[in-house]
């Protein structure tokens, strides 16, 4: 426990003249600061872990699913790596080991599979991208084609749908050999899938803001990773919240890191629609938080 | 450990944990001298609770990154006068309590509705909190910092220099004419 260090001065007597006409003075901070700060702090304290996390800690059968995903993942990525690979090796006329390695794609899929390198072949560095990431920057024809994207954008939503109820993001179920090549082609998240669920996101943010909504602004917060993301208008979740006279809102956001010179579509800034709205306690914050 | 002897610094260690009940505790117990610190500082009610908010928003967001190096109460009292300071800069003036409307003062708004206090006890009360405030009103603002720091807060000259990154000589002045100005103002209401 730390002590505090022992006073220099002998009890004075102003501090006790201080203190008999301060203990006359009753002024507390409003119920509503009290409500505000434990309201948040607790809402802090829930969202600190994350959710996937305190899901692994709590329930084992959640930590074992984990890893048998884990497992299933890397076993997935090697027969991946090998199909893209072997081809290339056995195919007839073709060098089996003198030709140069393409971005590192052999060696990764043949050490993948527990093989030893081939000479000749030069190792790839540790930071080398995975397989799956490498194969797509291959020239390979087939897996190239517009319906093997789409099939692999299928594999992967159908995939995404089945563990969509469970809290643990495993991998999917290792494909067919052509689900497999046209999984390698696509890309690791489907663009629309994770555009959809951020603009989403996003949008209950900017709601949550302007609603000055404290308790989905926490919840949401760990999901939004562009605290600053713009609707349509070019207004962020500060503004929306700014605009609508939400203190609280706005200095939770601010606390959040949100960045107060972020102008809208016609180019006003937080700062100036405070002024424009009559709000000073909203003007007085942005300010402090560096307001221009 | 009961609450009653549970350390600040544990408290802050139990919330840093997921334990909120932890952090109301630290709440209560401080709430009412940082009030008062950033209250007799800043002289306005509404900008000491704004003040007061993001003091504790900071301490919720902070406190897993909390090291006990120094007592709670200095990194508590750091934190609340950072705030205070970019509020002065921010507002581009000196914060003065000079302007403070004591009629508005919620110990005069509860007096004038208070039947059990009588008007003689009334205006003794009213002239000693108008005395406390006037006199905050009075000291520099090195000094009523310093002082609000070492009395609030319940800091030794150390913490107090070490928060007002000035030398122990420096505070020590501070302090000494903080009180003997306080004393004269005070001494005639008492």
């Amino acid at each position: 426990m730390i002590t505090r260090p022992p006073s220099q001065d002998p009890p004075d007597d102003a501090d006790e003249l201080y203190r008999r006409a301060s203990a006359l003075d009753t002024s507390r901070p409003g119920e509503s600061v009290r409500r505000a700060v434990l309201a948040h702090a607790a809402r802090l304290s829930a969202t600190r872990e994350p959710r996937r996390e305190r899901s692994l800690k709590l329930n084992p059968a959640a930590r074992r699913a984990h890893w048998r995903g884990a497992l299933f993942g890397g076993l997935a990525a090697a027969a991946l790596a090998a199909l893209v690979i072997a081809p290339r090796i056995f195919a007839p006329g073709m060098p089996k080991v003198s030709a140069p390695p393409r971005a590192g794609l052999e060696l990764q899929g043949t050490l993948s599979a527990g093989a030893p390198p081939p000479a000749g072949v030069q190792p790839v560095p540790a930071s080398a991208p995975p397989a799956a990431f490498v194969a797509e920057q291959a020239p390979t024809d087939a897996i190239r084609t517009q319906s093997a994207r789409q099939q692999a954008r299928a594999a992967v939503a159908s995939s995404a749908a089945k563990s969509a109820d469970s809290s643990l993001a495993v991998a999917p179920a290792a494909p067919s050999a052509q689900q497999a090549q046209a999984y390698a082609a696509a890309p690791a998240v489907p663009a629309a899938l994770a555009g959809r669920d951020a603009r989403q996101t996003a949008e209950a943010f900017r709601r949550a803001a302007a609603a000055g909504d404290l308790s989905a602004l926490t919840a949401l917060r760990p999901e939004q990773s562009d605290i600053n993301a713009r609707d349509p208008s070019g207004r962020t979740a500060l503004m929306l919240a700014t605009v609508n006279g939400q203190a609280a809102a706005v200095l939770a956001l601010l606390d959040y890191g949100a960045d107060p010179n972020v102008a809208d579509g016609r180019g006003v800034t937080p700062l100036e629609a405070a002024r424009e709205a009559d709000q000073p306690s909203i003007v007085a914050a942005l300010l402090r938080h560096g307001a221009r | 450990m009961s609450d009653a002897t549970e350390s600040d610094e544990a408290l802050l260690a139990r919330y840093a944990g997921g334990d909120a009940a932890a952090f109301a505790r630290l709440y209560e117990r401080h709430e009412l001298s940082t009030w008062r610190y950033l209250e007799r500082n800043v002289g306005n009610r509404a900008t000491a609770e704004e003040l007061m908010q993001e003091v504790w928003f900071a301490v919720a967001r902070d406190a897993a990154r909390y090291r006990p190096t120094a007592r709670f109460t200095t990194w508590l009292f750091t934190i609340a006068r950072n705030r205070m300071i970019d509020f002065v800069r921010t507002r581009g003036r000196q914060v003065s309590l000079e302007s403070i409307d004591l009629e508005s003062g919620s110990l005069v708004a509860e007096l004038s509705t208070e039947p059990s206090v009588g008007p003689l006890a009334a205006l003794v009360v009213r002239e000693q909190a108008g005395a406390l405030r006037e006199a905050m009103g009075q000291l520099p603002p090195e000094q009523r910092d310093a002082f609000l720091l070492q009395v609030e807060g319940d800091l030794s000259v150390e913490e107090v220099a070490t928060i007002m990154r000035s030398s122990f000589e420096t505070t020590k002045s501070r302090l000494r004419y903080a009180r003997t100005r306080l004393r004269g103002l005070l001494r005639e209401y008492a």
